[in-house]
């Protein structure tokens, strides 16, 4: 009665089908494999007819971001644009609706400037941004121009208008006639001008003669020996220096030969760049966090900073007050057998210092982890809201690694609740479930925190 | 006054018959899901069912999906070409076939095949006084047999329908490129205009269509009359009624959702 083989066809059919349908989901753009982060510039256009929400912002065709949000703003249409996170754009960027075809959907073209030292912040304004050409004011225009050349038509070839142009051209045959009479009426004159240019001609001839031959003072200068020689030395000394540079003697010789100097320079421009962007790049977070231990009733706190040196890679650098602290292990040797004695560290302050790194949902982080080595795994679910941890690391008595499985979710933008079990595989017994609270601030929040308190204290 | 009196009477017959058997149905429907609900819930049945509706009806619905997309194709370059419109080819076809074609014409094919089985079966159950032998054992038989086919025609339409959508723009591919049509053409803009949404509306129009073809066929030989003839009825009945009611309520449904 109960077929397996029913069981095994319905199954298969239902995850073929399932199977399909994530993959048209997968190609739709649904579903991304990974979280895409972007920020907003703004732009003010005269006029976006035609332009949604949501269509692409592309730069040489290439789609990097989408029209988040287009309004009113003072007569103009201020559109919102949200761009993917690594896409810079200089400050001279500029932007154009155009559309795709002539009855395509309208986007937004950026052109980027020359200026890439200087980019757009986020949350700044592309100053240049020019809507497009509508079809029907182009439309417009073109019947104006239509028009125009109608009239001149018309013009012309109206009644009058074979008249006007007769009379343009009989102008024309005139001038030509009368320019024709003045040259044959002025014939003799003309030959005569020509004669004494010949002889003036002549004349320049002989003097450039006796110059050249050394006559007067003019010849002298010129054809003078000492004034050679005197032009020759001072091109000699000139020759000297140019040699002297070239060679990399003197200060200025040693300029320009030296290229230590020049790759110097160039090395400390770099640093200072590179200084400047990598600045840029690093962010801070930091966390705090209090779990309530269940079990035993007592708090665990830990405190931490994030530094991201990049979205993807962060290092975690803190401290964690525990209740049981580290311990000391000593064992000792009797006639009885041997013994193991432990005793409680002065200080329950626990030490974090961890890198991690973060590919598509998950992070996967080790290092020190509560003073001990370890690893952990976190997976982000629902837009980073979920977060799903396992960490493993020594226990410094426990015989067993220390295991933790925790679940944080995120309840607004700076705060979290936690939950999990902690250190179950302990031998000492110190498996414990676990709640907490805790609150995650970025350096952005704080600068704004610190910001509007500093305005709060100014005024 | 009789002959004055015919025509009115059949009028009102016609409206009270109507009215019957619309009231009968819905009865039955309610019925159905308020058993599903209670417990035992019987698995096996259900899972028979949807082997049944679902995986048997695998190789006809991809067949159909396949042609459909061919041949829409085939008309949509015969048009689109007069205005060079060679990349929207592939954006119509997908979203004709997610959101209209997919649906309807998997819920037609299976209609066909399972519904008119379901009408067959139960009547032949009817007329032979199964269903009556299955109430005196106290086992309701709306239970037994309605519910489990209801619930398998719900849940396997949409899967049906979502490899009808798939192999439908494979086919519609395959026709674009025999017409010369790039793949990079065919493709790329599906993506920019075909959104998950236009999938989603249409498994749920599919999950309905499910409902109405199996609940009408169980309805239909449920309460059918007479002998080998009333089983010939029940499944005629069966499947103009479930055809017209899912082109009907395929037109409400996307008048609702766009």
């Amino acid at each position: 009665m109960y077929k397996t083989s029913t069981e095994i066809k319905v199954g298969l059919f239902v995850l073929a089908a399932i199977l399909v349908v994530g993959w048209m989901a997968m190609r739709l753009g649904t579903l991304k494999s990974y979280r895409e982060s972007y920020y907003q510039i703004d732009a003010v256009f005269d006029q976006v007819t035609g332009l949604k929400e949501g269509v692409a912002v592309e730069i040489a065709g290439i789609s990097v971001g989408h029209v988040g949000r287009i309004a009113l703003f003072q007569d103009k249409a201020k559109v919102t644009m949200l761009i993917l996170n690594g896409v810079t754009l200089p400050v001279d960027t500029h932007a154009y609706i155009k559309s795709q075809g002539i009855l395509g959907d309208k986007y937004v073209d950026l052109v980027p400037g020359m200026r890439a030292a200087e980019t757009i912040p986020p949350g700044g304004e592309l100053k240049n941004a020019t809507s497009a050409e509508d079809l029907t004011v182009l439309v417009e225009k073109l019947g104006a121009v239509a028009d125009d050349l109608k009239k001149l038509t018309t013009a012309l070839t109206a009644d009058g208008g074979d008249e006007d142009i007769r009379t343009i051209l009989r102008n024309v045959r005139e001038v030509s006639e009368s320019l024709n009479e003045l040259a044959k009426a002025n014939g003799p004159n003309l030959t005569s001008s020509l004669s004494n240019l010949e002889k003036a001609s002549r004349n320049l001839e002989q003097i450039t003669d006796k110059i050249s031959r050394g006559e007067g003072s003019l010849g002298q200068l010129i054809n003078s020996d000492a004034l050679i020689g005197d032009v020759r030395s001072a091109l000699s000394t000139i020759g000297d220096i140019a040699e002297k540079i070239n060679s990399g003697q003197g200060t200025i010789g040693r300029l320009v030969n030296d290229d230590t100097t020049i790759n110097k320079i160039d090395e400390v421009l770099t640093g200072v760049n590179e200084y400047i962007s990598e600045g840029n790049a690093v962010s801070v977070a930091l966390d705090f966090r209090v779990d309530f231990m269940t079990r035993y009733s007592f708090v665990k706190g830990s405190a931490g900073v994030k530094i991201f040196t990049s979205p993807d890679r962060y290092y975690l650098l803190g401290v964690t007050a525990d209740y049981f602290g580290s311990y000391e292990r000593k064992d000792f040797s009797s006639d009885s057998g041997n013994w193991v004695l432990e005793s409680r560290n002065r200080s329950r302050l626990k030490i974090n210092a961890q890198i991690a790194q973060r590919f598509y949902n998950f992070v996967i982080r080790g290092g020190v982890i509560e003073s001990g080595g370890g690893v952990g795994v976190d997976y982000y679910l629902f837009d980073d809201d979920l977060t799903l941890t396992f960490e493993a690391f020594s226990g410094d008595f426990d015989h067993n690694p220390h295991l933790r499985a925790m679940a944080t979710y995120r309840l607004w933008k700076f705060m979290y609740i936690s939950a999990g079990y902690d250190d179950f595989i302990s031998d000492l017994h110190r498996a414990s479930p676990f709640f907490g609270i805790g609150f995650f601030f970025t350096d952005d929040d704080l600068k704004l925190l610190f910001g509007s308190a500093g305005s709060l204290l100014g005024s | 006054m009789n002959t004055l009196a015919r025509p009115v009477a059949a009028l009102g017959r016609a409206i009270l018959d109507t009215v019957f058997h619309l009231g009968r149905y819905a009865i039955l429907s309610a019925k159905a899901f308020f058993f599903s609900i209670l417990p035992p819930w019987r698995p096996r049945a259900i899972l028979k069912q949807m082997e049944f509706v679902g995986v048997d009806s695998l190789l006809v619905v991809i067949l159909t999906g396949i042609f459909t997309g061919g041949v829409f194709t085939l008309q949509i370059i015969y048009g689109f070409r007069r205005f060079s419109a060679d990349s929207m080819v592939g954006p119509t076809v997908a979203t004709a076939m997610t959101r209209e074609l997919g649906p309807v014409l998997t819920a037609l094919m299976v209609t066909g095949r399972v519904g008119s089985s379901m009408a067959a079966e139960m009547a032949a159950m009817k007329v032979t006084e199964q269903i009556d032998a299955l109430t005196v054992m106290a086992a309701e038989p709306v239970k037994y047999l309605i519910s489990p086919r209801i619930i398998a025609g719900i849940f396997m339409l949409p899967l049906l329908t979502a490899v009808a959508d798939a192999v439908g723009v494979v086919g519609g591919y395959f026709v674009a490129m025999s017409k010369g049509l790039d793949s990079g053409q065919f493709v790329g803009r599906i993506q920019d205009i075909v959104i998950m949404d236009d999938v989603f509306d249409g498994l749920v129009k599919a999950a309905v269509f499910g409902f109405i073809l199996t609940s009408v066929g169980c309805y239909s030989g449920y309460y059918c009359k007479g002998g080998a003839e009333g089983v010939g009825k029940a499944t005629t009945i069966a499947v103009v009624v479930s055809y017209v009611t899912i082109l009907v309520g395929d037109f409400i449904m996307t008048a609702l959702m766009y």
